[in-house]
């Protein structure tokens, strides 16, 4: 084949090569329409509305439930960076209007705990199904919603969207939940929500049971989002075109706004039903922790194995570290390109906070001088806020990590 | 000259923020862009998301382009570059993953065709670019040093020598009529 016969080679094999019909012209469409192209001057003032909410997605929730009620005390453990009292309480008992006769009240669910932080000192945080907020690092303490009479629900995710809205998804529905000023209102009734991803305070994703929902009227209604996954355990967008979903199964992408998703990761052993007989097992499944665009870690939970993986080319290349987290684990916070933090399961009771600089090669683990299994973690700075699980709620707060001022609390009633 | 004097007058627009000249002057390299794609990826899908992204690029990229220099090597460029990303990073690097074969699966069954991209799809990506612009788009050296770096006589260095490449692969399949 001499080099004219290849060039006759060539447009043999690649002059029939056409284009979809539509291809380019939705392709412009794309490229001129997409974020991060060429901004209106609002975009601004939305990116920084879009940060904000996105700092609040990169926090996890807790999933797994254990609990029994207890009595409300303060307890702290060494040099305490600021003394915590006792939120104010108000309707400890009312029947908040609007929930009267929600289904989900009828079954006892096991109750959770959760928090997010908004910056340093501005934090929710929630014990069974209610929901306080402080926003002097953790000194004092307000209630947002008080809970059902009966205290048969629990949160399953809290969300900071703006400065002054949040959203939980609880096992009564979809509250949202506002600070300016102070007020909650039931948005949506559907009960089986386990996670949330906002963009805005209108438009949103959530986890319903194992499956995407898209909101864009605050949550009011909810649409189904085919992502590839048979169950999806995590949904994280980074702008309104680029977010990612996971399941135990794998890792998925989109960059058209969730029109198309490329698979990632993709994770070939089953839900493992390892352990004793009769042992509890936590099912298997996946979250994501994406820092911006190019980097990130996806953290895949099997039994009592964490598998961890990062990225910094937005995902088409995960790198597993080379070392396993054994035991019960919290969600992984990313703090930074390659650095997260969790908390992880010592003993019973017992736990320590761990985080890795270098994507999880080496990890360095500190124990907690408070009790609890590990509920939630999430990370503002220098700032980390804490919640476990013992025989209540542990609430936490420290600069530095070796130092927490904490508060305990019962997780089935409020009280002062 | 006049059409190039066009191109410039739609880029600066373009440059402006004008979509409408945006798209009027990137549509005529855009099935050539293509086929660069797919004769990089081997696969159509990936060939239409590298273009999608190749277009987004140059769109947000465009008041980099010098007005008076070959838009055509540059978008082709932008397209190279999206291709090698695409084929350096993406796919499942997990050990835990499925094995799937990906390579293949969007290719035309008749095996007269496929010898000639089998060859391509063994040699490096790097490789495949350069004799792609040359035997396919007939891409002068030049211009081809613009796309992937470098002096034109390296270049053509390069080329021949992905070309030898190539013939040995032939060869090595045991096509009889490769000659030098």
């Amino acid at each position: 084949m001499n080099e004219r016969e290849l060039r006759e080679r060539f447009r043999e094999e690649f002059d029939a090569e056409q284009p979809p019909p539509g291809a380019y012209q939705a392709a412009v469409d794309d490229a001129v329409g997409r974020q991060g192209g060429r901004l209106p001057r609002w975009a601004a003032p939305a990116a920084a509305l879009l940060a904000v909410a996105m700092v609040a997605a990169l926090l996890p929730g807790q999933r797994a439930p254990r609990t029994q009620p207890a009595t409300f005390s303060v307890t702290r453990a060494g040099p305490t960076p600021g003394e915590l009292t006792a939120r104010a309480g108000p309707t400890p008992t009312a029947l908040p209007a609007g929930l009267v006769g929600t289904p989900a009240a009828a079954h006892r669910e096991s109750p959770s705990v959760h928090v997010a932080a908004l910056d340093s000192r501005t934090a929710m945080a929630s014990a069974g199904d209610m929901i306080e907020r402080t926003t002097d690092g953790g000194q004092h303490w307000t209630v947002l919603f008080p809970g059902v009479a009966a205290h048969n629900g629990t949160v399953r995710d809290l969300e900071w969207v703006t400065a002054t809205v949040a959203f939980a998804a609880s096992s009564y529905g979809l509250l949202r939940l506002d600070t300016e000023p102070a007020g909650w209102s039931l948005v949506n009734r559907r009960d089986d929500l386990q996670r949330l991803d906002f963009l805005t305070p209108l438009e949103g994703y959530v986890i319903a049971g194992d499956r995407v929902l898209r909101t864009a009227d605050g949550g009011g209604t909810f649409a189904g989002l085919d992502v590839g996954l048979d169950v999806v355990s995590w949904i994280q967008w980074v702008t309104f075109n680029q977010g990612w979903a996971a399941g135990p199964r794998g890792v998925v992408a989109t960059s058209d706004g969730g029109h198309s998703w490329r698979r990632q990761l993709d994770f070939i052993d089953p839900p493992s039903t390892a352990g004793a007989p009769g042992a509890a097992v936590a099912p298997a499944w996946t979250q994501v922790g994406i820092r911006d665009d190019l980097t990130g870690f996806a953290y895949h939970r099997d039994g009592g194995t964490g598998l961890l993986f990062h990225t910094r080319d937005g995902g088409s290349k995960w790198t597993p570290a080379p070392r396993q987290l054994e035991g019960t684990t919290s969600d992984l916070v990313v703090t930074g390109r390659t650095s997260a933090e969790l908390v992880q399961a010592k003993a019973p009771g017992r736990s320590q906070l761990c985080g890795t600089e270098d994507a999880g090669a080496s990890w360095h683990c500190s124990d907690l001088p408070l009790g609890g299994d590990p509920g939630q973690l999430a990370v503002r700075g220098r700032t980390q806020w804490l919640a476990l699980q013992d025989s209540g709620a542990v609430f936490a707060t420290s600069s530095d990590g070796r130092t927490w001022a904490a508060r305990r609390r019962p997780l089935d009633a409020p009280s002062d | 000259m006049q059409v190039a004097a066009d191109v410039d007058t739609l880029i600066s627009l373009a440059q402006a923020g004008d979509r409408d000249a945006f798209e009027e002057a990137f549509q005529p390299l855009y099935d050539d862009a293509f086929r660069l794609a797919i004769a990089m990826l081997q696969d159509r899908v990936e060939a239409e998301d590298a273009l999608q992204e190749a277009l987004f690029k140059s769109w947000r990229k465009l008041n980099t382009f010098k007005v008076g220099t070959g838009l055509r090597p540059w978008f082709l460029t932008v397209v190279a570059n999206q291709c090698r990303s695409m084929r350096r990073t993406r796919w499942w690097s997990v050990q835990r993953l499925a094995s799937v074969e990906v390579l293949g699966a969007a290719w035309p069954q008749d095996p007269e065709r496929l010898d000639l991209r089998r060859a391509l799809r063994r040699l490096p990506i790097n490789q495949r670019l350069l004799l792609v612009l040359h035997y396919y788009l007939d891409m002068p050296f030049e211009e081809m040093a613009e796309v992937v770096g470098g002096r034109p006589e390296a270049v053509k260095s390069r080329t021949y020598r992905a070309l030898r490449k190539l013939r040995s692969v032939l060869v090595g399949d045991s096509l009889s009529e490769v000659v030098a």
